[in-house]
């Protein structure tokens, strides 16, 4: 329930050209995009509505997924992950876009990767 | 508008969910009744009302000795036109990296 994807089919382009797409965030995701695209990165998006978003980068995978959390500077806004996922598919690119995590935000995201990172002790 | 957060935060939880979907199916619940129909005590339950009531998505009100729970669908239903927002905001730039990156393989 706190979780939306969205998919769409880009005709005729492989997932390299896909990427390309994806990347050139202020063509499709935002009027500014100050974000490089370097794991653990961190910056920020200017929304077509004109808010503006904090953002980190998860994951750069070129031609396959990019991920980052974003959110805003207001006090009760915890923040979402995106990830954008690439699928090759027979007449070109599938698109999937995931963002989740509307009750949690990167101070749980942070808390959740390092339980992962560390082995676990009996 | 209220933020949905505490609403899916609220949520997150199986046994929160379990519960809610039984005050729902029965209109009207009491811990005691709850907790007979699953695998945790009547305190456990008692403690997941409250957090679904400071969410706003169930009220209690005191009947004799116990609380009876009722869900408040409000908070739900604007928790669910909050993603149907988001959901639609997606579709946008979704249908622009469409129409830029078509055009753009033509032009190749």
């Amino acid at each position: 329930m706190s979780c939306v994807t969205r998919e769409l089919l880009l005709e005729d382009l492989d997932p390299d050209q896909a990427w390309d797409a994806v990347v050139d965030m202020e063509n499709w995701l935002a009027e500014e995009a100050e974000l490089e695209l370097e794991p653990g990165a961190e910056g920020r998006f200017r929304l077509d509505d004109g808010s503006e978003r904090h953002a980190k980068v998860e994951a750069v995978d070129p031609g396959r997924t990019l991920s980052w959390w974003w959110w805003s500077d207001e006090a009760d806004d915890r923040g979402t992950h995106v990830e954008v996922r690439l699928v090759e598919a027979v007449s070109g690119t599938r698109v999937v876009v995931v963002e989740s995590g509307f009750a949690v935000g990167p101070v749980a995201f942070a808390a959740s990767t390092l339980l992962h990172r560390t082995p676990i002790r009996a | 508008m209220h933020d949905p957060g505490p609403v899916f935060a609220a949520l997150a939880d199986p046994t929160r969910r379990a519960i809610l979907e039984r005050v729902a199916a029965t209109g009207d619940a009491t811990p005691t009744a709850l907790a007979a129909d699953l695998p945790v005590t009547r305190q456990a339950v008692a403690k997941h009302l409250a957090v679904l009531e400071r969410a706003g998505v169930v009220a209690g009100a005191r009947r004799g000795r116990e609380m009876v729970y009722v869900v408040q669908p409000e908070r739900l239903d604007a928790a669910t036109a909050a993603m149907g927002r988001v959901a639609a905001r997606w579709d946008e730039r979704l249908d622009r990296i469409k129409r830029i990156s078509e055009e753009r393989a033509r032009r190749r």
